[in-house]
C-alpha cells in the first residue's frame, strides 16, 4: 500500500482524540450503575478485550496482519466472556439483566470509532450509545441504581454519543492525521459542564419531594417539559 | 460571505426522554421520569449556547521555497490567528493547497480552539510539480460548543509557488515592427549577419560597399545584412471555455492551465530580456488584457497578474458576467498602439452594439461581452481581436483540448497576427480517455501545422526551452 493510499484511508475515520474520550464516557457510563463485584469483573474483561480489539485494528492497519488479527480474536473472545461473566456472575437475577446492554452498547460504539464499516460509522456510534442508555433504564425497572447513579450515567451515555458524532464529524472534516486534540477538549468540557448542570438541576427538582407527587403528575411535567423543548425548536 | 447552517445533530436526543419517561410510566419508576430530563435538557443546551461569531481570522502563509524544481519538497507553513475578541471555541482550517501539488507530509488540516489573540500553526509539505500553482482560500469552518451551528467561511491568502526552469528565448515568428531588436528577419538592410550581396544602387551608405570587390572587378556592390528587429508579441493563455471546469473534456485541465501559466511566465522573461514588447491576454470566460510594453517593470506587471488575477484560476466560475468589469490594466507607461483599447473600463448600464462587434479596433461597449458570437470560442476570439493593434504576433499557449481553439488560431491567422502554439500536453496517462485526447491532440496539432503555424508540442518533463528549439528551427 503506497502511503497516499494509505493517507487517503485515513481521511474520512473518526478522531483518535474524540473516539477515546467517547469510550471513557461509555465506560462510565456502565461503571456508574454497578453495584456488586461480579459486575466489575463482567466490565473489566469488556474493557481489557475491547482494548485488545483496537490494538489488533491499529495494527492491523499498519500491515502487520497476522499478529494484529489475532490481538482482535483474543479480544472478541474476550468481550464474549464478558458478557457470559455478566450473565452468569452476579445472584439476583435483575443484576444479571442490568450489565448485559451497556457491554454490547460499548462493543458497538468501538466498532463504530474504528469503524469497523467506513460509512457506518455515525449509524454504529449512536446504536451503541442507545445500548447504553437502554441499560441505564433497564437498571432504573429493576431498581439497580440510586437516582444519582442514574442520572449520572444517562449523562455519560449522552456524552458518549456526542463526543462519537464528534469525532466522526471532525474526522470526515479534518481527517484522523490532523491535530484536533484541543477542539475536541473544549466541546467535551462544553457538553460536560451542560451534563452536570442539568444534573443539579433535575436533583434540585427531586429534592422539593417530588416523590409525593402521583406518577400521573410527573407524566404532566414530562409532557410540559416536551412542549417547552419543542417551542424552544420554533 | 459565510454560509451558517444548523447541523441539527442534538435533534434526536428527545427520543431518550420519550423512551425513558415511556418505560417509566409502564414500569411505574419515578427515577425514570427524572431520568427524562436528561434528553430534554441536552435538547435545551444547544439553544442556550452561543451562536459561532463570524471568524475574524488572519491567515499568514510562508512557504520555505518560492521556486522549488519538480519534485522537490516545499516546506509550508499557515498561522491562523484569531483577530476577534470572542473565543472559536470549534475551529477547523482545512488549508487551500493547489490541486496539483501532492501532500507528502502532515496535513494541511487542523481542527482546535482559539481564544481571542491566540494562534495556530499548520506546518506540512506539498510536493513540486512543474507549473504555476496557486493557493486557493483557506476554508474555515467554526461550530458553536454544542456542535448544532455551523458556520462556513474562506480566508484568502495568496501564495504562489512557481515551478520550473526559464527558457533562453522566446517563439517568434517572421513579422516585425520597426524597432530594432534580436530578431533576426528575411529583410536585408543594417545589422549584424550577412544577408545577400546585390548590386548598387543610388543612395546606399559608402561603409557598405565591398570595396575589395570594387578593387579587383571594378564593379560596385552593396553587401546586406539581415535587419535585426523587435517584435511584438501578445502571450495569450488559453483558461478554456467552460464555466464548469471539470466537465470532462470540456476545458483544459488545471494541469495545463498551471503550464501554461508558468510557461507564459518564462517567455515573457526572455521577450523582455530581448527587448521585444510583450502584452498578455486571457483566452477564458475571464478576460484579462495587459497591452503590449517593454522592460523589467513591464514584466514585474505581467507576473503579478499571472500569479493573481483570478482570469488565470483554472478555478474560474464565470457565472457574474454582469459584474465582471474586465480587468483592463493600464499601466504607467504608455504603450503606443494599443492604447486606444485601454480607455474605457466603466461600469453600470452600457448599450450593447451586436452590430458593430470586431468591426471597430476599439472595444465599443467598455469591455463588455460581445454579443452575437455563437460560442465561447468565438467570443474569446472577437474580444482578442479587437484589442490587437496591427503586426502584433501572438503565442498561444494551450493544451489544444478542444476543435474551436484551432478555429481561433485560424481566424487570428487570417486577421493577419501570425501565431506560435505553445502546447503543454496533459494527455498522458494510460486510461481510455486519455489516449482519446492525446488522439485528438495530434490531429490538432496536424491541422494547425498544415495551415503553417508552428506549435511546440511540450511533453510532460520536457525542457520548454529544448522543445522551442526544436521546433523554431523547423521554421527558419
Amino acid at each position: 500500500m503506497t502511503s497516499l493510499a494509505a493517507s487517503r484511508d485515513l481521511l474520512d475515520r473518526p478522531t483518535a482524540p474524540g473516539a477515546l474520550l467517547a469510550m471513557l464516557a461509555g465506560f462510565a457510563a456502565v461503571a456508574l450503575l454497578i453495584e456488586g463485584a461480579g459486575q466489575w469483573q463482567a466490565l473489566v474483561v469488556d474493557i481489557v478485550g475491547l482494548a485488545l480489539c483496537a490494538g489488533g485494528y491499529v495494527a492491523w492497519q499498519r500491515g502487520q496482519k497476522v499478529p494484529g488479527s489475532l490481538a482482535a480474536l483474543a479480544g472478541g473472545v474476550l468481550v464474549l466472556v464478558a458478557l457470559a461473566l455478566a450473565v452468569s456472575q452476579p445472584e439476583a437475577m435483575t443484576e444479571r439483566l442490568e450489565l448485559l446492554p451497556g457491554l454490547l452498547g460499548l462493543a458497538v460504539l468501538l466498532a463504530g470509532l474504528l469503524p469497523v464499516r467506513a460509512g457506518w460509522e455515525r449509524r454504529l456510534v449512536t446504536t451503541g450509545a442507545a445500548f447504553l442508555f437502554v441499560g441505564v433504564v433497564t437498571s432504573g425497572v429493576v431498581r439497580g441504581a440510586s437516582e444519582i447513579q442514574l442520572l449520572a450515567a444517562g449523562v455519560a451515555s449522552v456524552l458518549a454519543w456526542d463526543l462519537g458524532e464528534q469525532a466522526v464529524s471532525l474526522g470526515g472534516q479534518v481527517g484522523r492525521r490532523a491535530q484536533t486534540h484541543r477542539a475536541e477538549l473544549v466541546h467535551a468540557g462544553g457538553s460536560l459542564l451542560a451534563g452536570v448542570a442539568i444534573l443539579a438541576v433535575t436533583l434540585g427538582v427531586a429534592a422539593l419531594d417530588v416523590q409525593g407527587l402521583s406518577l400521573a403528575g410527573f407524566a404532566v411535567l414530562l409532557v410540559a417539559a416536551f412542549a417547552l423543548v419543542v417551542a424552544t425548536r420554533q | 460571505m459565510s454560509d451558517v447552517r444548523t447541523t441539527g445533530r442534538w435533534r434526536g436526543v428527545v427520543a431518550l426522554s420519550l423512551f425513558a419517561g415511556a418505560v417509566g410510566l409502564l414500569a411505574q419508576r419515578p427515577s425514570l421520569l427524572l431520568l427524562a430530563s436528561v434528553g430534554v435538557g441536552y435538547a435545551v443546551y444547544p439553544r442556550l449556547v452561543p451562536e459561532p461569531p463570524e471568524p475574524d481570522l488572519a491567515v499568514e502563509r510562508t512557504i520555505s521555497e518560492r521556486t522549488p524544481a519538480h519534485g522537490e519538497s516545499v516546506d509550508v507553513a499557515v498561522t491562523v490567528r484569531n483577530e476577534g475578541d470572542r473565543w472559536l471555541t470549534d475551529l477547523r482550517v482545512v488549508d487551500g493547497v493547489p490541486a496539483l501539488l501532492p501532500v507528502v507530509d502532515g496535513t494541511p488540516r487542523r481542527a482546535t480552539a482559539l481564544g481571542p489573540g491566540e494562534e495556530t500553526t499548520i506546518e506540512y509539505a506539498v510536493e513540486g510539480r512543474e507549473g504555476k500553482h496557486r493557493f486557493e482560500p483557506s476554508t474555515v469552518l467554526t461550530r458553536d460548543l454544542g456542535g448544532a451551528t455551523e458556520r462556513t467561511t474562506t480566508v484568502h491568502e495568496s501564495t504562489v509557488i512557481d515551478c520550473g526552469v526559464s527558457v533562453p528565448q522566446a517563439a517568434l515568428r517572421d513579422l516585425t515592427r520597426r524597432r530594432t531588436g534580436e530578431l533576426v528577419t528575411d529583410d536585408g538592410g543594417s545589422g549584424l549577419e550577412f544577408h545577400r550581396m546585390r548590386e548598387y544602387r543610388r543612395g546606399d551608405p559608402v561603409k557598405r560597399i565591398d570595396w575589395r570587390r570594387f578593387a579587383s572587378g571594378g564593379d560596385l556592390t552593396t553587401v546586406e545584412f539581415r535587419e535585426e528587429q523587435a517584435a511584438a508579441v501578445v502571450l495569450c493563455v488559453d483558461v478554456g471555455t467552460s464555466t464548469a471546469p471539470d466537465e470532462p473534456g470540456a476545458s483544459p485541465t488545471a494541469h495545463a492551465v498551471a503550464r501554461s501559466v508558468a510557461a507564459a511566465d518564462r517567455l515573457a522573461a526572455a521577450l523582455a530580456d530581448a527587448n521585444h514588447e510583450f502584452g498578455l491576454a486571457a483566452l477564458g470566460p475571464e478576460p484579462c488584457w495587459l497591452p503590449l510594453g517593454v522592460g523589467k517593470s513591464h514584466l514585474a506587471h505581467l507576473r503579478q497578474l499571472l500569479d493573481a488575477d483570478p482570469a488565470f484560476a483554472p478555478s474560474t466560475v464565470a457565472g457574474n458576467q454582469d459584474d465582471a468589469l474586465d480587468r483592463v490594466v493600464s499601466p504607467e507607461f504608455e504603450s503606443r498602439d494599443v492604447a486606444p483599447e485601454v480607455n474605457d473600463t466603466q461600469v453600470g448600464p452600457t448599450v450593447d452594439q451586436p452590430g458593430t462587434a470586431g468591426a471597430e479596433p476599439a472595444l465599443s461597449d467598455g469591455g463588455r461581452l460581445v454579443d452575437g458570437a455563437t460560442s465561447g470560442r468565438d467570443r474569446q476570439t472577437a474580444e482578442l481581436r479587437e484589442r490587437l493593434g496591427g503586426n502584433t504576433q501572438i503565442t498561444l499557449l494551450s493544451p489544444l483540448a478542444d476543435d474551436d481553439v484551432v478555429g481561433t488560431v485560424r481566424t487570428l491567422e487570417a486577421a493577419g497576427h501570425p501565431v506560435t502554439v505553445v502546447s503543454p500536453d496533459t494527455t498522458a496517462g494510460e486510461t481510455v480517455g486519455n489516449r482519446l485526447a492525446a488522439r485528438e491532440r495530434t490531429t490538432r496539432i496536424q491541422a494547425l501545422r498544415r495551415l503553417g503555424v508552428p506549435v511546440v508540442d511540450w511533453q510532460t518533463g520536457d525542457h520548454l526551452g529544448n522543445a522551442l528549439e526544436r521546433t523554431m528551427e523547423r521554421y527558419r
